[in-house]
């Protein structure tokens, strides 16, 4: 066997053995004995040793070994057929010998050997692609603490590359820039860049901004982003990898130049879509790397300050940890969220509640859990929602910002597109991972006409909010993909999308410089206070809740007695709505059971609500 | 595995060739396949498909052989059927084009200068047995191997037939293929042939002939284009159905490859299966040197048809297998599949049962050239979130083809069929939309008050004579659209107004609403059981993220689509015997509307409704008459239809019913009522103690009984323990 840090960087020898291991087997028990020897050794200790494409940049990791990949599965590839097990024979010496096809990309030829494609011991099998990219809307201080202690050196070596000068003239004049009202796709980078005066060669140079025409696009779901998509590989059948799963992968990185020829110098190729379709599927390594996975996980969430497995005892301590002192953090987090929101406790609330929603489960079509709050009577500044997503980006793991302007609406790509001349699907803004908050600008919308794309768009914006689900347009028909975004929109009258809870915010001041007003939580908001808020916030959506039977009767009885009472008063919506706010508010409160005087403060706060809906004009007035 | 001996094969499928006959209906052996070959050998036919249910039948052993390795047997079958074909020849063929003068030269050619002697001919000059043959070879599947979806399609089914099902995404123009190269040289005169088999060929240079080799003089080749023989191909793409692509998954796609009689059988956009043989491509070239190992697959097409949604499916309705009709036929099977409908929404058990009666369908009728539809059409009515679009949707989900549309989201056009204009050939097209696409099917139609008023007359026609006519860009036709409607609509006023009429209401013209035989009025009422229920329902959703485990269990979607399409194959009629009947009660309703200041309308058309009702309450029974039951359940529909539309909010539905018919109704729903022939009684106990239950007094009760027993409705037997229906 091979030593205990081979496999890190020598992968190959170690499939190598395992394979001559298995020669009489069949190629699943071999795949399957790969997998369980890596995965076996990926502890959570030697996966902080492991470099991550994600935060190294790609020409400080060197191909055929080991690394790691933080991403959200964009697109699924067709299988591809490959020969399992090959025999190659040496010209000079005639001997002959059997080598692996899996895990690699270009065939482990010698100079003077040829392989025998028609050998009655080649086995043709299939493996998997998977394009990922990483994953949309990540906020900075998660990409940055991403612990990689591996060629540290490297790194400072690099020192300042044009782009990284390019990022700090940048974020020179964000300040600047914030206040126009820019309303291009500025989804993710302003906003993180212009606290993060200390982010300096973290950022994995992705070449996104160099792309060049020729090259194919990159198909990361925001266009601002940056960042090293992936083509996985997979080669074992039973994983379960739909588009949008955030996953962790280990896998062998493949860079080799060889994958990089394989369309440019070929023009007797048949027709021009085939070319292209070869094109998406074989970017340039250097661009796009493959990755031979040998294990995957699904990730629940991706705090990198938490244990990434829920069960494990180190995620189990941390937990209780958060637990102890729960209350004061739920207090902290309400009253940054109010100062925030202008001084409004009760929109803090709904706020806090918004954030640790999120879908646990599916009834057929109806998603359950999900709470998407509309904050109208919001003010007009532009630079308001701003301000606002900034703060949240810096307390949740994903967010995307997204101005709903008719500029924007018509011209965006929100649903993924399938290309059936490249044969993939081109990514759209709403393939967003499980539990991205997508915060909506409804104030900048202005008068004046949606063209058909500005049609779709919102009414795809307003599936995401209903159904928590996506159309993928494949031209001939839909294809429905569940999405999990928690969605939060923010108008000057009631939101033309869809939405569970509407809210007029009640502001106590007025007329103040946001930026100072802003400024003043920046003395809260501590390193060690923010990691702690950013934990609790990622606990609590993971805690696994339930109803006893006995508050389950309170509150059964509850609603009929209400119903009894006056049957307008408490349709069937609204009681959905309150066993979703009730369900919040007690695992904000830590507890994974609620009791009888959550639901009280549950139907305080709907009341309150709704009283202050019904405050408000009749011509903006309609169910909440 | 032991190496088949394929000379033994080819014996075998000689003879099945030769002697397979099937028995047709006058007792004559009918020799399927001799048959053709007489007409392959005088070229009047191109294509042999050759069904593996015959070849099975012939010789079980050849039949699984070929599924697994149906490359092969292909080859094998061309052989046989090329030695078998001049047996058949029964007289000269004409000439139909240049290479078949050609080949006849050759062949002409070839007799004179070698009389005899095999031997000393040049295995080059040989001619290759496709230049020769004029006929292809495809493959049917058994009637027993599914449709298998793309995915469902690995690398084990490498080399094997096999069947799926998709829609065709992209097809290129159907472009000659080369099958057998022909050089001549120009130094020595020789012809060279070299078949190909892959997707690119290596051109010969020098001339093979003995003349030329043992000259050494060089001989160039130069390709004979009217002597090579080519093939029509065609590629296509097609991807999954999105009912087959598992959820939040990408639908996967195939290459597949039409040669010869299998090409331009689909367009981009069709439904389409394909049988065929699943089979490796090697990259070529450059491409194998960098990507190594991998290879293309594809499916070599045998046989490509068009699902035009009529006979497709016909593999998934399999007849029931005894169990599962036991299963079905339970006493009560009715309230049963019923309530199978959706059986995650609470309640509104008649309206369940008009819908499994709306999916089953009554019988058309053509009295003399008159055409009576036996489609029912519904219309759901009712106040917003009462789950009339989960009804719809399940019903989408349910019926063996449906289309779901909303009246905002369709226009009169998308729903009935447009022209349109094909980009390519700028061919003028007729495009099915949502009612066409559904023929034979339901048609979910979500918002039907939305919809524009002009849209809307477009289904006018579909309603009654369920086709569709066009008069546009030229094209004038009709398109059959036998659909059953199944429509949603939200009250005009938000609420629904019971002091309004129904057409005030839904603002929808009473022209629109006769059409439809049942209108269902489905309110938002707050009752302290129904809440009660509602309120636990919803929290057992919250908490366990199922729905609560029902009461009964609820029949398999399967089955029910399967018993469904058994029940449609019955078409029963009504006797003699029930037309009194039934017109009696049609007098008796138009009576009554006459009378009581009702809201609904009765016409005719509500005759042909409860004759539809009653046709498919039968058809469920999978009886071929209908009976008096049937009728007055259908009725009793009606009535209940009616009854939603005009009870003010509060009272219910029982509200012009004294406590006798209540109980009365009690009573009779307590009698099984598909026993037929039985005895239909119950026990006098039981029927005390249910309606006690229900909160009326025994003595109420037994004044009803009395009372129709001097009706002659029932009897009750002397120790009045038993009440028997007469």
């Amino acid at each position: 066997m091979p030593g205990i840090e081979d496999w890190k960087t020598r992968p190959y020898m170690t499939i190598r053995q395992i394979f001559e291991e298995h020669k009489g087997d069949s190629h699943e028990t071999f795949i399957k004995s790969v997998e369980n020897y890596f995965s076996q050794r990926c502890t959570e200790e030697t996966l902080k040793t492991l470099p991550s494409v994600n935060s190294t940049p790609l020409d400080q990791l060197q191909s055929g070994c080991v690394v790691k990949y933080r991403c959200m599965v964009q697109d699924v590839f067709d299988p591809q057929y490959f020969v399992g097990r090959y025999s190659v024979t040496n010209k000079d010496s005639g001997h002959t010998r059997i080598e692996c096809g899996s895990f690699r990309d270009v065939p482990l030829i010698g100079p003077n050997e040829t392989a025998d494609f028609d050998s009655l011991q080649n086995v043709t099998v299939e493996r998997h692609g998977f394009y990922c990219v990483p994953i949309p809307g990540e906020a900075s201080w998660c990409r940055r603490i991403v612990p990689s202690t591996s060629n540290s050196a490297g790194r400072e070596k690099r020192g300042r590359d044009p782009e990284e000068e390019d990022m700090e003239s940048e974020q020179k004049v964000t300040k600047e820039e914030i206040t126009a009202t820019s309303a291009a796709g500025d989804s993710q980078d302003k906003s993180t860049n212009f606290v993060d005066e200390q982010m300096t060669g973290v950022e994995s140079s992705g070449p996104s901004n160099k792309t060049t025409p020729k090259l194919p696009s990159l198909n990361m779901p925001l266009p601002d982003e940056k960042g090293v998509p992936c083509i996985v590989r997979v080669y074992s059948g039973d994983i379960e990898l739909k588009t949008t799963s955030v996953v962790e992968i280990v896998g062998i990185l493949c860079m080799d130049p060889r994958l990089a020829s394989v369309f440019d110098n070929e023009d007797e190729s048949n027709d021009i879509t085939e070319k292209e379709e070869l094109q998406a599927h074989e970017p340039p390594a250097s661009l796009v790397p493959r990755l031979h996975a040998l294990v995957i996980r699904h990730m629940e969430h991706n705090n990198p300050s938490l244990s990434p497995q829920v069960d494990s005892e180190s995620y189990k301590k941390a937990f209780s940890d958060l637990m102890a002192d729960v209350s004061s953090l739920r207090l902290e987090l309400l009253s940054i969220l109010e100062h925030a929101l202008l001084g409004d406790r009760l929109a803090a609330e709904y706020l806090l509640c918004q954030l640790i929603s999120g879908v646990y489960a599916r009834v057929d079509v109806l998603p359950l859990g999900k709470l998407c709050v509309n904050f109208s009577k919001c003010p007009v500044w532009p630079r308001y929602c701003k301000f606002l997503h900034h703060l949240l980006s810096q307390l949740t793991t994903q967010s995307v910002y997204l101005d709903i302007t008719l500029e924007n609406m018509n011209s965006f790509t929100l649903v993924p597109k399938k290309d059936y001349n490249q044969n993939r699907v081109t990514a759209g803004m709403l393939q967003l991972g499980s539990g991205t908050v997508l915060v909506l600008n409804e104030t900048a919308l202005q008068q004046g006409q949606l063209n058909p794309q500005g049609v779709s768009n919102v009414k795809a914006l307003a599936d995401v909010i209903k159904w928590q689900r996506v159309d993928y347009d494949f031209q001939w028909h839909p294809i429905p993909v569940y999405t999990n975004v928690n969605v939060l929109v923010f108008s000057e009258g009631e939101s033309l999308l869809p939405k569970d809870v509407h809210l007029p915010l009640l502001t106590t001041c007025h007329d103040l410089d946001l930026a100072s007003h802003f400024s003043k939580l920046d003395s809260r908001l501590t390193q060690e206070n923010l990691d702690k808020l950013r934990s609790y916030i990622s606990a609590c959506r993971l805690i696994n809740y339930s109803v006893s039977d006995e508050t389950q009767k309170v509150i059964q009885d509850d609603f009929v007695e209400t119903r009894q009472n006056d049957p307008n008063k408490m349709s069937v919506e609204d009681f959905q709505t309150l066993l979703v706010v009730v369900r919040l508010i007690c695992l904000s409160h830590g507890q994974p059971s609620p009791n009888v005087a959550m639901w009280c403060t549950a139907k305080a706060m709907e009341e309150t609500r709704k009283a202050r809906v019904a405050e408000l004009p009749a011509s903006n007035r309609s169910s909440s | 595995m032991a190496p088949r001996d394929y000379v033994a094969e080819k014996e075998k499928i000689t003879s099945f060739l030769k002697d397979y006959y099937k028995d047709t209906n006058n007792g004559m052996k009918e020799f399927v396949y001799a048959e053709q070959l007489t007409k392959l050998a005088h070229r009047e036919q191109v294509a042999l498909t050759i069904d593996l249910d015959d070849v099975s039948d012939h010789d079980p052993d050849l039949g699984e052989a070929v599924l697994e390795n149906a490359r092969r047997y292909v080859q094998l079958f061309g052989d046989a059927v090329h030695d078998l074909l001049p047996e058949f020849k029964q007289r000269e063929v004409q000439n139909r084009d240049a290479l078949d003068v050609y080949i006849e030269h050759r062949l002409l050619m070839e007799q004179r200068n070698h009389p005899d002697d095999e031997a000393t001919r040049d295995p080059h000059t040989k001619y290759p047995p496709e230049l020769i043959r004029r006929f292809e070879v495809f493959f049917k599947a058994p009637t027993v191997q599914k449709f298998a979806a793309i995915r469902e399609i690995k690398a084990q089914n490498i080399g094997k037939l096999v069947s799926v099902k998709g829609i065709v995404t992209r097809a290129t123009e159907v472009k000659p293929m080369m099958v057998v190269a022909t050089y001549t040289c120009d130094t020595c005169g020789n012809e060279t042939y070299q078949p190909i088999g892959s997707t690119a060929f290596m051109p010969l240079l020098m001339c093979p002939s003995q003349a030329c080799v043992t000259n050494k003089s060089g001989g160039r080749l130069y390709l004979q284009t009217r002597g090579s023989k080519f093939v029509k191909f065609q590629e296509l793409k097609i991807q999954e159905h999105s009912d087959q692509v598992p959820v939040g998954n990408i639908p996967r796609s195939m290459t597949v490859y039409c040669r010869g009689e299998t090409t331009r059988k689909a367009q981009p956009g069709d439904h389409v299966s394909v049988t065929g043989i699943f089979l490796p491509l090697m990259k070529q070239g450059f491409q194998q040197m960098a990507q190594g190992l991998l290879s293309d697959t594809f499916l070599e097409a045998h046989r490509v048809v068009q699902m035009n949604k009529t006979e497709d499916d016909l593999n998934d309705s399999q007849d029931l297998t005894p169990e599962e009709l036991k299963m079905v036929a339970e006493d009560d099977f009715y309230d049963k599949l019923s309530s199978s409908i959706a059986p995650e929404i609470y309640g509104h058990a008649d309206v369940k049962k008009a819908l499994l009666l709306l999916l089953v369908g009554g019988v058309d009728k053509s009295p003399k050239g008159m055409k009576i539809r036996g489609n029912i059409n519904i219309c759901l009515m009712g106040d917003p979130g009462v789950a009339k679009s989960q009804l719809l949707s399940y019903i989408d989900r349910l019926a063996h083809r449906s289309q779901y549309t909303t009246g905002r989201g369709s226009s009169g056009v998308g729903l009935t069929a447009s022209v349109t204009k094909d980009p390519v050939t700028s061919e003028m097209m007729l495009e099915g939309g949502a009612l066409v696409l559904a023929d034979q099917g339901v048609c979910c139609i979500d918002e039907f008050d939305k919809m524009m008023d002009s849209d809307r007359t477009a289904i006018h026609e579909v309603m009654e004579q369920q086709t569709i006519s066009i008069a546009k860009a030229g094209i004038m036709t009709s398109l059959n659209a036998r659909v059953s409607i199944l429509a949603a609509a939200n009250p005009a006023y938000g609420r629904y107004n019971p002091r309004k009429s129904v057409e005030q209401n839904i603002q929808l013209p009473a022209a629109l609403l006769s059409r439809f035989d049942l209108l269902w009025l489905i309110q938002d009422k707050a009752e302290r059981d129904n809440d009660l229920r509602l309120a636990q329902h919803i929290t057992y959703v919250h908490q366990h993220n199922v729905h609560p485990p029902l009461t009964f269990e609820p029949l398999d979607m399967k089955l029910m689509r399967r018993y469904i399409a058994l029940c449609k194959s019955r078409n029963p009629t009504v006797p003699e015997s029930l037309s009194d009947y039934i017109t009696g009660a049609y007098v008796e309703m138009r009576k009554e509307a006459r009378n009581s200041k009702d809201t609904t309308y009765t016409s005719a058309r509500t005759l042909l409704a409860i004759l539809r009702l009653a046709t498919a309450l039968a058809r469920l029974r999978l009886a071929d008459n209908v009976e008096r039951e049937d009728v007055n359940e259908a009725m009793r529909l009606m009535e209940m239809s009616r009854d939603s539309l005009n009870t003010p909010q509060e009272g219910g539905m029982t509200r012009n019913m004294n406590p006798t018919d209540q109980i009365y109704q009690i009573i009779r729903e307590m009698v099984p009522a598909e026993a037929g022939r039985g005895v239909r009684s119950v026990k006098l106990s039981d029927v005390t103690e249910l309606c006690a239950s229900k909160g009326f007094k025994p003595d109420r009760v037994m004044a009803c009984i009395e009372e129709y027993e001097d009706l002659n409705v029932w009897q009750v037997n002397t120790a009045r323990t038993r009440l028997t229906f007469i």
